[in-house]
């Protein structure tokens, strides 16, 4: 029978407030344009995100242990909307990803004297899509949060529209991204002419059953390829190697502060979404799922990592590098699917927390050089960066490091967690070829590293940053250097993420 | 009945694949308004004629319009030196002529499984009162069964699919608006 949850106003207090802060932002945007306002629009969007991050561990705190909620309920009974400490630590994380990403678009926005309204609204909406695909239970909540997301994306990624490398960046993800959302929809079609119903649970236990009376040859066919288009779309939005070949141009040409943000967030979601599917609706095809995935996975550590070091350009770089390092999470998702624990699970969101901190710190080095006409993201204009701003180069070293998976810095300890989570449920090829394909990403971070300290840099003017811009630049150098000391709390926050 | 179906797909697939390769875009509009209205006949025979009646109003008369109005503003002198194929569209061709082969094989010699769970997705759980007074409400309508999948069971989606347009509308304003 259909029904509300008693209290669904408090479980979705988060999600309200935040859709009431993006209408705050489009009122702005309608506004005549008052530089101060606009500037204080940012200072607004950061206290907003802060408030909504405030909800939301306010409810991780209220809410027990290991109990998914569901807050509607359909006719048949089935739960469409889940609010569990999965669900919402995915939505802090997203949070924090945007929160940073807001933190470090000052200087941006002033160079490129783009200061919108749009941009915070589009940002905030994204957010909140991305919050819907963290605790929809069914395909359909799942596909309107993704596309929400999407299409605030798809405009952020062409939000310098004079920059052509930003409008064809933001165009191959649009038709790309449609592509992929039509295979979702053309899967679930299927899917549900199969088993006539959209949700999860029920698809699990219609998949339970086909297979325990005669095993996995008893799918039908039309059921096994709506579940090969749902997979493979899912692997599309987090930028897995074969449907990767939007992810470097969209990357490139978007504003630096929007990279960072899709490199963050978006990834944040996708893997909320895709651990949803995988662990309620489709546990009972683990053993077709693991060869698949773990095909993918490898690839996309491998594929990652060597293009990494054939790009000149810093952003493309590390979109390659961003490739490489949803390879290592998609590890610990097939390391959960495997043991059937949750130590995979947390050693992904563990990852997912600490990749924030160190990615969004690279870009932010990259959109603290740039100025002056020049973009800032060429391999050259790292040279010589220690002489001319100290502190900056010590900065990006740290990063670097961190993403490299060097040991005091916090990127080693997401990868030493899903390497124990590989080696806990005794896939020891991956964990292999993790620990490999980490050795031969600090090759290239290297570079970067060897430009900035030893090279003798020409003549250059002076870097300003912003007050917010330095603010988030020792943030995140604390964060990465002294992670390693609150491991333990963190680890055990994230454990409480349980799928199962 | 079959028949009816078969023709109207074929024609469906025909006037479809007329919108991507008839040059002028006002034919191109006229095939796709020919496709939604198929379309529409195609739900009717399905007996689905809420949708019918929907798709008839909303895509033939609502999106045609506006299709109509931008082919109306665009410039259409360059159409004549474009292209509409490239080198890939052979080979392209090829490979969607075998996918939807073997998967169509497949699919048409595959049997779907019988509904476990029987229309109780959209089936009405318990009567109200007004309900029992009133017996045309009873009856499971088209119209009925689906306001109630829209507006109980699935009002999430159908809540946040008000933000996905808003965020369509804010995103077309903000790329087509001149100044940053």
């Amino acid at each position: 029978m259909f029904s509300l949850h008693p209290s669904w106003t408090h479980l979705l207090t988060p999600e309200i407030a935040l859709l009431c802060f993006s209408i705050i932002f489009l009122v702005i945007a309608g506004l005549k344009g008052d530089k101060n306002l606009r500037k204080g629009s940012l200072y607004l969007s950061l206290l907003c995100l802060l408030f909504t991050l405030f909800f939301v561990i306010q409810l991780f705190v209220s809410l027990p242990d290991k109990e998914h909620i569901s807050v509607i309920s359909t006719s048949a009974g089935n739960a469409s909307l889940l609010i569990d400490k999965y669900s919402l630590l995915f939505k802090m994380l997203v949070i924090l990803g945007g929160f940073f990403s807001l933190l470090v678009s000052q200087k941006e926005l002033d160079e490129e004297n783009a200061w919108t309204g749009e941009y915070f609204a589009l940002i905030l909406f994204s957010i909140l899509g991305m919050m819907v695909m963290a605790s929809g239970a069914d395909l359909l909540t799942l596909w309107v949060g993704l596309e929400t997301m999407a299409l605030s994306i798809y405009v952020l990624a062409a939000y310098l529209r004079r920059k052509e490398s930003s409008v064809e960046g933001a165009l191959k993800y649009f038709i790309l991204g449609a592509l992929s959302s039509g295979m979702y929809l053309y899967g679930v079609s299927f899917i549900y002419g199969a088993t006539s119903s959209i949700h999860l649970k029920v698809l699990r236990a219609q998949l339970g059953m086909m297979i325990t009376r005669g095993g996995i040859e008893n799918i039908p066919f039309p059921l096994a390829f709506g579940l090969v288009l749902l997979v493979v779309s899912l692997l599309f939005k987090i930028a897995i190697v074969p449907f990767h070949f939007w992810t470097p141009d969209a990357y490139e040409g978007a504003t630096t502060p929007v990279t960072a943000f899709m490199s963050v967030a978006p990834k944040a979601a996708g893997f909320a979404m895709l651990g949803r599917i995988f662990f309620v609706g489709l546990i009972p095809l683990y053993d077709i799922l693991i060869p698949l995935l773990m095909l993918t996975a490898l690839l996309t550590m491998v594929w990652g990592n060597i293009a990494a070091m054939l790009q000149s350009n810093a952003k493309r770089m590390l979109a390659y590098s961003s490739i490489a390092h949803a390879g290592y999470m998609l590890s610990g998702v097939i390391a959960a699917l495997k043991a059937k624990t949750d130590e995979g699970i947390t050693a992904v969101l563990f990852y997912l927390f600490v990749y924030i901190f160190m990615n969004v710190g690279a870009f932010s080095v990259i959109i603290a050089l740039k100025g002056n006409g020049e973009e800032g993201d060429r391999m050259e204009d790292f040279t010589g960066l220690f002489k001319r701003k100290p502190y900056l180069a010590i900065f990006m070293t740290f990063f670097l490091l961190s993403l490299g998976g060097i040991p005091p810095f916090a990127g080693f300890l997401g990868k030493f967690f899903i390497f124990m989570s590989l080696v806990h449920s005794e896939l020891y090829l991956l964990a292999a070829v993790l620990a490999i394909t980490s050795v031969i990403s600090i090759y290239y971070y290297y570079r970067i590293v060897c430009n900035m300290f030893l090279k003798e840099g020409v003549e250059k003017p002076q870097i300003r940053e912003g007050f917010l811009l330095k603010s988030a630049l020792i943030i995140m150098t604390v964060v990465n250097l002294f992670l390693i000391l609150f491991t333990n709390r963190i680890f055990s926050i994230m454990e409480k993420g349980s799928i199962f | 009945m079959i028949v009816f179906v078969v023709l109207v797909s074929v024609l469906i697939v025909f006037f479809s694949i007329m919108v991507v390769s008839l040059k002028h875009p006002i034919s191109s509009a006229v095939s796709l308004l020919i496709a939604f209205l198929l379309l529409a006949i195609f739900y009717l025979l399905y007996g689905a004629e809420f949708v019918a009646a929907v798709q008839v109003l909303i895509y033939a008369g609502g999106i045609m319009v506006l299709y109509l109005m931008g082919v109306m503003f665009t410039d259409s002198e360059w159409i004549k030196i474009t292209r509409q194929t490239h080198l890939q569209a052979w080979l392209a061709l090829f490979l969607v002529l075998v996918f939807f082969g073997y998967f169509g094989h497949k699919l048409y010699h595959s049997q779907y499984p019988a509904p476990a769970v029987k229309r109780t997705e959209i089936s009405i759980a318990k009567k109200s009162e007004t309900e029992k007074k009133l017996p045309y409400l009873q009856r499971e309508t088209n119209p009925r069964s689906v306001s109630v999948a829209l507006f109980k069971d699935y009002i999430y989606p159908f809540e946040i699919a008000s933000v996905l347009l808003t965020v369509a509308v804010v995103g077309g304003v903000f790329l087509a608006k001149k100044e940053v």
